[in-house]
């Protein structure tokens, strides 16, 4: 196990997960990283350790630059268990190092690991020196946690942005140039629906305040390092966090007998008959972190469920509760389905969609199986909608 | 006729214009604009261009980012806000006790 090298004295030492799938429910198809990093100055400084059961992978990393039990600066920048886990073990071989956080960073993780640590609390702005470096912190709650913060290297021009332009993606390679762009974007485009769409202004005000700094590299917490696509990475969260959609349609469901599957095909045909872009996505073959990555920038959300039980299906109230709480915004919702007596699903999707505050279409529902005409009256019905 | 309150923001003493300020022989009924220029606050002698009117608007407000609802009735005491307190009277560096976003998250709650 190797350390990276970013810049002279400054190191990569993380840890990769390579068999990772579900991560709180997200599907992680590629796994992903936990990236630490350490910098060799008059105060060795580690930003940020790993999941619990890496350390040894971590320390491995760090032993083959310097003895661990030499830390003396440790900035956790984010409370959440895969940068954090690492701490209980680290904190009892450096002794003597000094832990940096924000305000919310201590509080939460003493909650967490319930030590009295040598917590030493920084404000937003403020700065510390390590030698010939300086770094200085920036808070930016809520993208994702309260305790959220980036760490900025001015001397090197790093910004170790944390969970912020990360993505879930377990690779040897190290930076963005080594790895096909198209994957690396569809990571972090799927990073960001999975895990921050719901904050888009708390990551729009963080996109502010590193808006003025100069960035040679962005060394987030999972995945590549950025240092040749900074500006479409950067130009992407800017788009995303500000609700851009374009002219596509996200058409969503499950079917019991394929009678809402015949509907979502007649709405899929609306669509196409006015040149938008669709994505038909049944639950049963999709991921609903997938189905997120494609809602990220669709402006159509076509939810359909047939009548279950007098309730949707628990593959659709899944989906529906997980977009709930991402609550994207700007969009267009389309409840559909199926049923055969009493109907409940349809309206029960049409009342989560309004709770998210979309614009709503007509709802379409048929009884039992839709014959050709009625499918054909559907298609030509919502395209006058279009 | 509603009487406006307007609170000093050196001390805190309130102002209110249906009681008026009688030892200091300003009568009931006087609007905080009818003062004399060189009124003073009674309480800390500070001028009345430190004085701000009393936001009325009681209503609860809403975190975006985490859903933390702000109760004037109940004030923000760990930061040293006390119950009463309206949503437009916090500081304007108040932050959300539970996540630390700037006020400008907050939307009212008006269900």
């Amino acid at each position: 196990m190797q350390p990276v090298k970013l810049k002279a004295g400054i190191y990569w030492v993380g840890g990769i997960d390579w068999d990772i799938r579900n991560f709180h429910g997200y599907l992680t198809q590629r796994g992903s990283t936990y990236n630490a990093y350490l910098i060799i100055d008059e105060k060795v400084t580690l930003i940020d350790t790993v999941k619990h059961y890496l350390y040894d992978e971590m320390i491995e990393r760090i032993s083959k630059i310097v003895d661990p039990a030499k830390i003396d600066y440790i900035v956790s920048n984010h409370v959440e268990m895969d940068h954090s886990g690492g701490l209980p073990k680290l904190m009892a071989v450096a002794k003597n190092a000094t832990l940096f956080t924000s305000p919310k960073g201590a509080s939460g993780l003493k909650a967490h690991y319930h030590q009295d640590w040598n917590f030493k609390v920084v404000k937003s702005g403020d700065s510390l020196n390590i030698g010939k470096r300086n770094l200085a912190f920036v808070h930016t709650p809520m993208a994702h946690w309260p305790d959220s913060m980036v760490t900025y290297l001015p001397e090197d021009k790093i910004l170790f942005s944390n969970d912020a332009l990360g993505q879930h993606l377990a690779t040897s390679e190290r930076f963005d140039d080594q790895v096909p762009l198209g994957i690396t974007m569809l990571e972090a485009k799927k990073y960001y629906a999975n895990i921050l769409m719901l904050f888009d202004r708390p990551v729009a005000g963080a996109l502010k305040a590193i808006g003025g700094l100069e960035i040679e590299m962005i060394a987030p917490s999972h995945g590549l390092i950025w240092r040749t696509h900074i500006s479409e990475i950067v130009q992407a969260y800017q788009k995303w966090s500000a609700n851009e959609t374009i002219e596509k349609a996200v058409i969503v469901y499950d079917s019991m007998w394929g009678s809402t599957a015949k509907i979502a095909a007649a709405i899929q045909a609306a669509f196409e008959n006015k040149g938008i872009s669709v994505k038909m996505m049944c639950l049963t073959a999709n991921h609903i972190s997938d189905v997120m990555t494609e809602v990220i920038d669709a402006k159509y959300l076509c939810i359909g469920s047939p009548t279950l039980n007098n309730n949707m299906m628990p593959t659709v109230a899944s989906f529906l509760t997980y977009l709930k709480g991402l609550a994207p915004k700007n969009r267009t919702g389309l409840a559909f389905g199926s049923y055969g007596w009493s109907g409940q699903s349809i309206g029960l999707v049409e009342t989560m969609l309004k709770d998210t505050k979309m614009v709503i279409l007509e709802k379409i529902k048929v009884q039992y199986v839709p014959d050709q005409a009625g499918l054909q009256k559907i298609t030509v019905d919502l395209e006058k909608q279009l | 006729m509603m009487f406006k309150k307007h609170r000093c923001t050196k001390c805190s003493f309130i102002y209110n214009s249906e009681i008026g300020y009688p030892d200091g022989n300003i009568a009931p009924g006087t609007l905080f604009e009818e003062l004399p220029e060189y009124w003073v606050c009674p309480l800390c002698g500070a001028a009345k261009k430190f004085f701000k009117e009393v936001d009325t608007n009681m209503n609860k407000y809403r975190c975006t980012a985490c859903g933390y609802i702000y109760d004037p009735m109940n004030g923000d005491p760990d930061a040293g806000i006390n119950a009463g307190t309206s949503f437009g009277d916090l500081p304007d560096d108040w932050e959300c006790p539970l996540c630390g976003v700037g006020k400008d998250f907050f939307e009212e709650v008006t269900e």
